[in-house]
């Protein structure tokens, strides 16, 4: 089955699984070359092409994203991007890598991205270790109920109750974030090591 | 975290606060970094438990990842791509370990091995002796010997040879004769010759080209491939500071025995 591209990028935004299966069989061969040649492993490329593939959905999700190459080249080039910032991290400075697909500049907003959708996975992980009220709390509000729906919904007593549980389970996940493994959030709001 | 802190944060994120409470969040965030960082924290953990599409979509692309991973097709096309990975790596290897073998043979062929035949040296340090006498004269004027040289000078060598070979005749001890003699003997290609004429100036001729009767003495036995004569001229060559050691010292050391 052949997609154009039009129909990929639409497919990623209704997290079609035809449509994932097809980025997949399209494109990881060229980004697995790309980390293997590249001082990379087969993990590696695994786990870059699913921050590809996540990057893409929030960008694809911005109101004003438009597609200025093919869908192939401009995947190619976040990987590019992101596997060289990853070589950076790991202090494997690289500045001739090797290449297997022409590529294209891309915005800083893309290292952005993926820090961003890396802290959110972290934050969705101690949301799911809270209580079932807590996490049913701050989800119905977060959904924009009222606060007499929640009250109603969830059994309390009081509104006043239902504002000091939502205070108090934030409070804890918050505490749970900030604790983690001896981090803590620094002035950028990325974690550093203690 | 203090309840209070979250109290004020959430609502201020809500947009719930009055506007002095507003104010004075606005103002505490402004000079402290901490709970200005409290505050975006706070933000990005409530668009995290908001946004549950990021969710769903990393764990279908996990299972997708999975399935595909394990699927027969992608194994043998990994397993042959791996091959074909390994096979080229291999071969870049034995291409790069060839070009530096092939590279360390050529800088010990040209440090540790750098001999030259007698022949290739001759011709690689020869060249042309222009004599340095300015003629303004009508060559009607010209001794014998001037019009030789002007001869030599013009590459009218059998006229030189002959104009030379007279004056040597005739004085037997005209030692410019001689070298220049000597000089056209080699252009010509005639060596012996050139090493007859050479040797007949002696070694201790007070003239300013008797360095350059001994350089060319010592290239015409190379080139007749007496190199133990030559090597023992470019010898005394190299003793001295004089125009031609350094080339002397270099054929001393490419001269095969």
């Amino acid at each position: 089955m052949k997609y154009s591209d039009a129909e990929l990028l639409s497919g990623l935004l209704t997290r079609d699984e035809r449509i994932l299966k097809a980025y997949y069989t399209l494109y990881f061969k060229s980004v697995r070359r790309l980390v293997l040649l590249n001082t990379g492993n087969e993990e590696d490329a695994r786990d870059l092409f699913q921050e590809v593939l996540l990057v893409l959905f929030q960008k694809v999700r911005q109101a004003h994203f438009k597609l200025t190459s093919s869908l192939g080249t401009y995947l190619y080039s976040v990987s590019r991007y992101l596997w060289l910032k990853e070589l950076g991290k790991r202090k494997w400075i690289n500045n001739n890598p090797s290449d297997v697909e022409d590529f294209i500049d891309m915005d800083s907003d893309i290292g952005e991205i993926s820090e961003y959708n890396e802290r959110l996975f972290i934050y969705r992980s101690h949301f799911d270790k809270l209580s079932t009220a807590c996490k049913k709390v701050l989800r119905l509000f977060m959904e924009g109920h009222s606060i007499n729906e929640i009250t109603h919904f969830m059994g309390y007593r009081s509104e006043q109750y239902t504002r000091n549980r939502r205070y108090l389970c934030k409070s804890m996940l918050i505490n749970s974030i900030r604790g983690e493994f001896g981090h803590e959030i620094n002035d950028n709001g990325k974690y550093k090591d203690n | 975290m203090t309840m209070e802190n979250t109290r004020i944060i959430e609502k201020y994120l809500d947009g719930t606060l009055n506007d002095e409470e507003r104010r004075i969040v606005e103002e505490r965030a402004g000079h402290d970094p901490d709970f200005r960082e409290l505050i975006r924290l706070h933000r990005e953990v409530n668009e995290s438990i908001r946004d549950n599409d990021l969710l769903v979509l990393r764990n279908l692309i996990q299972k997708v990842s999975a399935e595909y991973f394990s699927s027969p097709d992608t194994i043998l096309s990994v397993q042959k791509e791996q091959r074909h990975h390994f096979y080229f790596r291999y071969v870049f290897r034995a291409a790069v370990l060839l070009i530096i073998l092939a590279a360390a043979g050529i800088i010990l062929k040209m440090t540790l091995f750098s001999v030259t035949s007698s022949g290739k040296l001759y011709r690689k340090y020869y060249t042309v002796y222009h004599a340095d006498v300015v003629y303004r004269s009508a060559q009607a004027e010209l001794s014998e010997l001037d019009k030789a040289i002007l001869n030599y000078d013009q590459g009218k060598y059998a006229d030189a040879l002959r104009l030379l070979s007279d004056i040597t005749q005739s004085d037997q001890h005209n030692l410019l004769a001689l070298f220049y003699r000597g000089m056209v003997c080699l252009e010509t290609g005639n060596a012996d010759c050139a090493v007859t004429s050479f040797r007949e100036i002696p070694d201790n001729w007070n003239c300013p080209l008797s360095e350059h009767r001994s350089w060319y003495l010592a290239l015409a036995l190379l080139k007749s491939n007496d190199k133990t004569a030559a090597a023992d001229i470019l010898k005394k060559i190299t003793t001295g500071n004089g125009y031609y050691h350094k080339e002397a010292k270099q054929i001393l050391k490419k001269l095969k025995f």
